[in-house]
């Protein structure tokens, strides 16, 4: 009977004897290298990000000073409209403290902005993510939320020396206590999933029955608050469709997205400031 | 220094950066490409085992480093290919561009839908459309075929300058 051959098999065992000494190697050893390589990886993330922003400076360059004159008008119209609601949030601001003292609540969250611009956007078939320019060297701690103009971005996952890497709110790896605007009860908030050459879309569970939406009457999704994450009120999507669920005790639906979230160049870290 | 593991690493952490930044511009129309299989053709079938074992490690750490997936998962599969691939590779035309191409494709098909596998329960959430599935494999492989042969040539052509016999390589398994 001829022996049996195992110099074929010989690789795959190393091949195995590799991979059940990767799983006992202590977490501490794999966290130190996966950063290694998101850091060996990140001058290029960076340094493309820089490249395009060179690249539309000098594509403005080419344009007339009078369409540069015009643009300034119109942002100048709009800061103008942005600082009279600025001072009218300082008023509403120092009547939340007057009451919050006569009333003996706790003071809500107070956050930092920290502005950062989008490296790279990774939007792929299973996950959604961006890399934003800031990260430990400007105080960026995991878990904090991220907003732009048209409401929530999404959330920080990974903070590196100079990038952090933020869960899109249309990834569906994300999950959020959501509520109807005018409303006050909670329910789930899922992102994804998202089809081809379509607007960023996400799902919405355990809504109470005497809620309706539908594409001609969308209602406005914004954040609860709850979970001590996202600040209460900020602009998620619009629910645009809303049926009952299989168990009939709440409903299930659609949410669109902003358009903007795929195409992201700056956004905001509110970072919690801590009274110590 | 060996180049046989540095070139072809080294060329991998490119193809990453220009499919990073092709995936930056194609985000806002809801489309996206994986060109992963490009990483093993040349490894598997011109370099001998050590070198290349080592190269695809190093490449799927990288990978790992840059998703949410577990870390080790696609280095482990990357080097799990490069077995497979040069368990059989005395039967294929090793220095034929159809070869390496077809070898890539088949690849990028594997490491495309083993991705939410790896990614400690990715795939426990909402799973994406089947339009979405279709539209991102079609375009991956699609980009995938029109780079190969670009690619390839790159990474011979730099071992070749490094010193690299690739004629003492085919001879060579360890």
């Amino acid at each position: 009977m001829p022996k049996l051959r195992f110099d074929q098999a010989r690789p795959f065992l190393l091949l195995g004897v590799v991979v059940g000494a990767w799983l006992i190697v202590p977490l501490v050893v794999k966290s130190l290298m996966r950063a290694s390589f998101f850091e060996l990886q990140a001058p290029m993330i960076a340094g493309a990000s820089y490249t395009r922003d060179l690249q539309d400076f000098w594509s403005l360059r080419t344009r007339s000073k009078v369409e540069m004159i015009e643009a300034g008008r119109d942002l100048a119209r709009l800061n103008a409209s942005y600082q009279l609601s600025v001072q009218q949030l300082e008023t509403l601001r120092q009547e939340i403290r007057r009451l919050e003292d006569v009333l003996r609540l706790p003071p809500r969250a107070e956050f930092r902005f920290e502005v950062a611009r989008v490296a790279r956007r990774d939007f792929n078939t299973w996950w959604q993510r961006i890399v934003i320019r800031k990260g430990r060297d400007h105080g960026i701690p995991v878990g904090a939320p991220v907003v732009f103009s048209g409401g929530v971005v999404g959330r920080i996952t990974e903070v590196h020396a100079y990038t952090s890497v933020v869960d899109l709110v249309s990834s569906p790896t994300m999950r959020l206590s959501a509520t109807v605007e005018g409303d006050t009860r909670p329910f789930a908030f899922q992102g994804g999933p998202n089809p081809p050459f379509r607007s960023p879309r996400g799902s919405v569970e355990f809504v109470p029955l005497d809620i309706f939406a539908n594409s001609a009457a969308p209602k406005k999704l914004v954040t609860t608050g709850l979970g001590g994450v996202f600040p209460p009120g900020l602009t998620i999507g619009s629910v645009v469709h809303l049926e009952p669920s299989t168990d009939g005790l709440f409903k299930s639906g659609q949410v669109f997205l902003d358009q903007r979230l795929s195409a992201l160049i700056e956004v905001t870290v509110l970072v919690p400031i801590t009274t110590d | 220094m060996d180049p046989r593991w540095i070139i072809p690493f080294a060329a991998n952490l490119l193809l990453a950066m220009v499919a990073g930044e092709a995936n930056h511009y194609l985000a806002p129309y809801g489309c996206s490409i994986l060109l992963s299989g490009l990483a093993l053709p040349v490894a598997g079938l011109r370099l001998s085992l050590r070198p290349g074992l080592l190269a695809m490690a190093l490449t799927g750490l990288a990978m790992d480093a840059l998703g949410p997936t577990a870390f080790g998962a696609n280095a482990v599969l990357l080097m799990a290919g490069l077995l497979v691939l040069h368990s059989i590779r005395h039967r294929l035309v090793r220095d034929g561009a159809t070869a390496h191409v077809v070898v890539a494709l088949l690849a990028n098909l594997v490491i495309f839908v083993t991705q939410p596998m790896l990614g400690g329960g990715l795939f426990a959430y909402a799973a994406p459309t089947p339009g979405r599935i279709v539209m991102d494999l079609l375009l991956s492989q699609i980009v995938l075929a029109a780079a190969a042969l670009w690619f390839f040539a790159i990474q011979e052509r730099a071992l070749v300058l490094w010193g690299v016999n690739l004629t003492e390589e085919l001879r060579n398994h360890r």
